[in-house]
């Protein structure tokens, strides 16, 4: 019912925008004043939800003399810039109660549930942030939160900010698209000659409704009890955001995808144009923090449809018929063909002396370990990449701890305090994983 | 009577955590605590029956309202421009806007519905694309706003009092009152900074659509009172689901004494207008628009269409009763009368549709809305779920929530079904292992009850090739326990019992008010509504009425 309006119609304003798909520019970025550049650091999360079959996961052999399973094999070039992990849970998991919406509340949170006067709807909130969240606060990065569908969010929640116990309502491709891209993708479509006119003009334009708006909001806000007025901040801070985007626009080094090119047909489309346009953002400097919950948990639906499945992935997960064993791990080497499919983009992209793969560090994981009895032990988790050199890799690990010891890792490599989680039972950064 | 009884439940409910832990059924399930009730209802009637007493929770009634914020829903969102800006209707802007989480059930959780950094940006997207789509046709969407030519609003330099009229033409209907002179020079500000008048017009209308005052209903009070746009306001959107029109914007200009709002709950509700808010109330309740995203193509009768008439049915079978039957939660809960739609032939069986749409359901098979399609498909996944059809009707038909899986739980050994055996058979273990009856007595044979419904809502005799036993029982309520034959069965008594009757007027408190029920609302505003309500027999309509007003009255 949306009159959709191409990108390019949406400024006509300016009247010479090229009707051209994209996209090789030069960047404002190279007029900017040269200096020391560090190189990014950048983390990239891949949640598998329902679980998976443990059996079908582990690799074999010894820590550093192992063999993949055939679920891991797409893995199988990467295997010496990647930890594989047996064994972990989600922390303190007994408090979980084995549901899957509270335990993906867990898995990158490692925190306490807080049930939150029996809201029924929105069950239990996590007391503290994902790590994500926390990355990209010290990063001062736009973390994107995707997902390849539209279904209840209550399923679909894995990333917490911090403070409010916000839960980030994961965006579909097209969603994301926008978050990340917006204006820039719009700039990135104007003749190189007119861009700094056009960006002139833009930022003024937007500052001049930006400026309203503040002051509407500083209207109503004095007059607003505390729990009020902290709705109307939440809302101020977006704005906010919309407007330092602005002042960071220029066109970056880099290609973007188009959005009506976006192809949104079904899962598995979804899935890549996500793993796509978090790489493009990450590739353009527009986001160093991502997070990807291509399904959420206790699914509707055959969701797996393309693999061959006819029952819904959380069906499939319980096992209820014989065929669901090997369609689950389908589904399983399906994920983690997705996740080499990211790592093969870092790694074939240059940066610094190495590739994108050095300066990322990728955390593939689960929710809970077999997804039939809705264990919080053995999760299937798999960190590859590198940051600064702080990870050793080529190695699997059976260990018998929380899954906190991988995130306070991921934490300490970013410079975050650990250990990551609720103080009361987190454990502190894996000492296996220090190179 | 009835308050004290209310309040027992609502006490109840309160406390019914912790039933997993009751091994017999004495100590802790709810049933427990409704019988240890008394003590609660005593405590609970301190406050009013002490007439005024200060501690008593009735005290606070007469007490100043707190200024609110309550975002517009997408629908309102929606609605409203299409309204304003004369589109067709059904002219969405929202598609892309983050869903809200749902909260306590209802997606109108006026805490829950905050404006993320993603949703600000889509908003400002979206008050782009309208703005462009409307400047694009002026004649079209904004002659009736402009007072002069609409085309010249367009121009480079239009005429300074056709600015100002524009800009308080809209302002008027996007923000539900007449704009202060601050705010006017504030949009003048914005179009004399721009390139030209035109592009400066076309921005300030952008900011306005981007506003707090329009996106948040703004409940600021005067002397903590509701004004009298805050009042049309709230009725519109509360039952029209769009922002108040032309006369009703004039109504509050007059300005609406107390006196007056009688007849203006009346004006509203008569309203075609008012027509579909019945069905938003019980659709959100019970969640009944889900059924049009699930995805069962696993099943051959399966199709996109057909979930979404599953879905429609649900509202034409609330509107029907509402307009054209007595209204009452009873009819609500057993009737059956549907409205014919050729598409769900493939659940009910060839149609064999009355005059005016209607279509008799067979009075064996069905008993009201859990009946529908839309409801028994819902929680099918794939399979028809006694575990959730039952924790569903307890938690949302009886105001029961049931606690969550309880910590150090051993982990759930369901059993793998076996070819053959029946769903019954396979929770069979949830009644003999002590540690899952605490609470699955609760729930599962409850759910038994709907076996004679499968995965999409058909009416099915046989399982395996065996007959269905659809037998099933109650516990833990003051006045359902007892075993059941069937689905029809038990609904037919939940439709006129005093657990349905208590529950309903809280679900609507939660659509009316955006907010959970607590005590002292219950008492102040809540009480008056629910007993008014249980005096007519269950008259959804009267609850409505009775509620708009008393939320007209009370800020809370």
């Amino acid at each position: 019912m949306r009159p959709r309006l191409l990108v390019t119609d949406r400024r006509k304003f300016l009247g010479f925008l090229s009707g051209t798909s994209l996209m090789f520019l030069p960047a404002l970025r190279a007029l900017r004043a040269e200096g020391v550049q560090d190189l990014p650091k950048r983390l990239f999360i891949l949640v598998q939800s329902n679980g998976g079959i443990v059996d079908a996961f582990s690799p074999s052999g010894s820590r550093l003399d192992f063999q993949l399973s055939n679920t891991l094999a797409p893995l199988e070039p990467y295997k010496d810039k990647c930890s594989f992990f047996d064994g972990l849970f989600v922390a303190d998991g007994e408090m979980y109660g084995q549901i899957h919406l509270r335990q993906l509340h867990g898995v990158l949170t490692g925190q306490q549930l807080q049930n939150l006067e029996a809201n029924e709807g929105l069950d239990f909130y996590p007391l503290g942030p994902s790590i994500d969240q926390v990355v990209a606060e010290k990063l001062e990065a736009k973390p994107l939160s995707l997902s390849a569908r539209n279904h209840s969010i209550t399923y679909n929640l894995v990333s917490w900010k911090s403070g409010n116990n916000v839960p980030i309502v994961p965006l579909n491709p097209v969603q994301g698209f926008d978050y990340a891209f917006g204006d820039v993708s719009d700039l990135g479509q104007v003749p190189a000659a007119q861009q700094a006119e056009y960006l002139e003009r833009l930022r003024a334009e937007k500052r001049s409704v930006l400026d309203a708006l503040y002051g509407e909001f500083e209207s109503i806000r004095p007059q607003l009890s505390a729990a009020e007025r902290s709705k109307l901040e939440l809302h101020m801070e977006g704005v906010r955001e919309i407007e330092r985007s602005l002042d960071d626009l220029t066109v970056p080094e880099c290609t973007l995808p188009i959005r009506d090119d976006l192809d949104v047909s079904g899962l598995n489309a979804n899935t890549t144009a996500n793993l796509d346009l978090i790489f493009h953002a990450m590739q353009c400097g527009l986001s160093n923090v991502a997070t990807l919950l291509p399904v959420g948990a206790g699914d509707w639906g055959p969701v797996f449809s393309f693999l061959g499945a006819a029952d819904s992935n959380h069906e499939m997960s319980h096992r209820t018929k014989p065929e669901h064993y090997d369609q689950q791990v389908a589904v399983q080497t399906w994920y983690m063909e997705r996740f080499a499919y990211f790592i093969n983009k870092l790694a074939s992209t240059p940066e610094g002396n190495g590739t994108m793969l050095d300066n990322t560090i990728c955390l593939y994981t689960t929710e809970m370990g077999d997804g039939d009895p809705h264990n919080v032990t053995d999760l299937q988790t798999v960190l590859c990449g590198n940051i600064d050199g702080y990870f050793k890799t080529g190695q699997y690990l059976t260990m018998n701890a929380s899954n906190t010891g991988v995130l306070s890792a991921i934490a300490d490599a970013f410079g975050i305090a650990t250990p990551f989680g609720d103080p009361s039972f987190a454990v502190g950064p894996f000492s296996e994983l220090r190179a | 009577m009835r308050r004290s009884r209310r309040l027992e439940l609502l006490r109840s409910l309160a406390t019914s955590g912790g039933c997993y832990v009751g091994l017999d059924d004495g100590t802790s399930s709810p049933a427990a605590e409704g019988a240890d009730g008394g003590q609660a209802s005593d405590a609970g009637d301190g406050g009013s029956g002490s007439g005024g007493g200060e501690s008593g929770v009735g005290a606070d009634c007469d007490s100043d309202g707190a200024p609110r914020i309550w975002r517009l829903s997408p629908q309102q969102y929606d609605q409203t421009v299409a309204w304003l800006f004369r589109f067709d209707a059904g002219t969405t802007w929202t598609e892309e806007f983050p869903q809200d989480p749902e909260g306590f059930y209802f997606k109108n959780n006026s805490d829950a519905m905050k404006v993320s950094s993603v949703l600000a940006l889509q908003l400002s997207r979206a008050a782009e694309d309208i703005v462009e789509t409307v400047f694009t046709n002026p004649t079209e969407h904004l002659a009736h706003l402009s007072p002069c030519e609409a085309a010249d609003l367009a121009a480079d330099a239009p005429p300074a009092e056709c600015i100002d009229g524009f800009i308080e033409a809209t302002g008027l209907r996007l923000f539900r009152r007449p704009l202060t002179a601050e705010e006017v020079s504030r949009y003048r500000a914005i179009v004399d900074a721009a390139t030209t008048g035109g592009r400066g017009v076309e921005l300030a209308t952008e900011a306005m659509l981007q506003s707090p005052h329009f996106l948040y209903r703004t409940e600021l009070l005067t002397q903590g009172e509701l004004t009298s746009y805050e009042k049309v306001s709230l009725l519109a959107l509360t039952v029209w689901d769009v922002g108040p029109d032309d006369e009703l914007l004039a109504l509050a200009e007059q300005g609406i004494a107390t006196d007056d709002e009688a007849d203006l709950v009346e004006k509203v509700l008569a309203d075609p207008r008012a027509e579909g808010a019945y069905a938003r109330f019980f659709v959100d309740w019970l969640d009944m628009d889900g059924v049009a995203s699930v995805d069962k193509s696993n099943d051959p009768r399966y199709t996109p269409e057909l979930v979404q008439a599953m879905a429609q049915e649900a509202n034409d079978y609330i509107g029907f009763i509402m307009k054209e039957g007595d209204g009452t939660q009873a009819s609500v809960f057993s009737s059956t009368q549907t409205i014919h739609n050729p598409a769900l032939d493939a659940i009910y069986g060839p149609a064999v549709a009355g005059p005016d749409g209607v279509r008799q359901l067979p009075p064996t098979e069905r008993a009201g809305l859990l009946t529908l399609p839309a409801w028994l498909a819902l929680y099918s996944d794939p399979k028809p779920t006694p575990i959730v059809r039952g924790h569903e009707v307890r938690q949302r038909l009886f105001c029961q929530p049931m606690p969550p899986i309880p910590p150090g739980l051993p982990t759930p050994q369901v059993p793998d079904p076996v070819p053959g055996e029946t769903e019954r058979e396979r929770f069979a273990r949830h009644a003999t292992d002590p540690v899952c009856a605490g609470c699955h007595k609760l729930m599962d044979p409850i759910g038994f009850l709907f076996s004679n419904y499968d995965a999409l809502g058909a009416y099915i005799t046989e399982e395996q090739g065996q007959p269905i036993d659809s037998s099933g029982s109650i516990a833990g309520t003051n006045t359902l326990d007892g075993d059941y034959a069937n689905a029809v069965e038990m609904l037919t008594r939940v439709a006129e019992s005093d657990e349905l009757t208590a529950c309903l007027p809280q679900q609507m408190y939660k659509f009316v008010y955006g907010q959970p029920v607590d005590v002292r609302e219950d008492v102040c505003g809540l009480g008056v509504s629910s007993d008014a309500y249980a005096a007519a027999n269950g008259d959804v309509r009267l609850l409505f009425r009775t509620m708009l007003h008393r939320r007209l009255a009370t800020v809370l």
